[in-house]
């Protein structure tokens, strides 16, 4: 089965399981059972935000590797002269 | 001994192809490597082909120039470029600079140390990085990498990476599958290879944002991606 058939056939046992317990349930059940989709979303979005947010405060930017390379491609241009080509 | 061989598919780089060349033939020169350079070049209006030309008066035979008529796409870059490697370790790398050809020697280090199948540059794993972009670009790269490792449940830090060195056997097999285009191609290749049980590993590369040239980044990129997305979703 593919990943997108397993989170199908996750997702839809879910859902049927959410919607038995919704029309089952009463008082404080029926409550907690109400808001369990909007609290899964939170919670998915809440680990992205976590997820996205670490990894890009851990992006490093490396100011010294463009330097570098700025020195490389005059090397090479100095290169290329040495050796008479026209580019 | 082990043979290198690059693929550099390339469209309007008329001033980066001399550039990564040297870069690289330097750095196989210093570090005692055979490496050579196949360029597959899609009849650029910048006249790229006529500096490979140029180029191949320097370098020989090890530069080979494949001409194509029009721009065919990666995935066959990849495959034409295949057939004209003669080593039997492929790099793919992006011809922009955006890849420095230094991190080479990490990558056949790492291969060799652990024998595996395919080395992966990563831009975040520790000491991997960038250089140059905007803030923009890096929450759209690392939300498209989180966006495919949860949905597609890949465990690989870098997953839309370019910079990668393979066994020549482990291309050849992979890429003959590979039906995505744009970033989710690269995608492709890794989940291929982890299915059919090839080893990939990880080095830590600083991405550089290219200096000369255009990028060929566009809105349309990410609508491509997210199909492909969509698509990988169902096949694995």
């Amino acid at each position: 089965m593919s990943r997108g058939t397993n989170l199908f056939v996750a997702f839809s046992i879910s859902g049927i399981v959410w919607i038995v317990t919704l029309f089952l349930s009463t008082g404080y059940v029926n409550e907690v059972a109400k808001s369990m989709p909007t609290y899964a979303l939170i919670l998915y979005f809440s680990y992205a935000l976590f997820k996205v947010g670490g990894d890009l405060a851990r992006l490093k930017d490396y100011p010294e590797e463009a330097q570098s390379l700025q020195k490389e491609v005059e090397e090479a241009k100095r290169f290329y002269k040495e050796k008479g080509l026209k580019l | 001994m082990s043979k290198y061989s690059v693929i550099l598919p390339t469209y309007n780089e008329r001033e980066n192809l001399p550039i990564i060349t040297y870069l690289i033939f330097e750095m196989a020169k210093k570090n005692n490597l055979d490496f050579e350079i196949i360029i597959i070049e899609d009849n650029s209006p910048d006249g790229t082909l006529q500096v490979a030309q140029e180029l191949k008066k320097v370098y020989g035979d090890k530069l080979i120039i494949h001409f194509r008529e029009k721009k065919l796409g990666l995935g066959s870059a990849y495959m034409d470029g295949i057939k004209l490697c003669h080593g039997n370790f492929i790099v793919i790398m992006d011809a922009d600079l955006s890849h420095h050809p230094k991190y080479l020697v990490d990558f056949i280090k790492k291969q060799k140390t652990t024998n595996c199948d395919i080395v992966t540059g990563s831009r975040y794993i520790d000491k991997g990085g960038v250089m140059n972009w905007g803030f923009d670009r890096k929450l759209t790269s690392r939300g498209a990498n989180f966006l495919a490792s949860t949905t597609l449940g890949v465990k690989c830090s870098d997953l839309t990476g370019s910079f990668r060195l393979y066994k020549r056997e482990v291309l050849e097999k992979v890429i003959k599958d590979v039906v995505s285009r744009g970033y989710a191609f690269q995608m492709e290749i890794i989940i291929r290879a982890r299915q059919y049980g090839y080893t990939v590993e990880e080095v830590p590369i600083v991405f550089v944002e290219r200096i000369f040239g255009e990028s060929k980044l566009g809105a349309s990129e990410f609508q491509i991606y997210l199909k492909g997305l969509w698509k990988l979703l169902w096949t694995f």
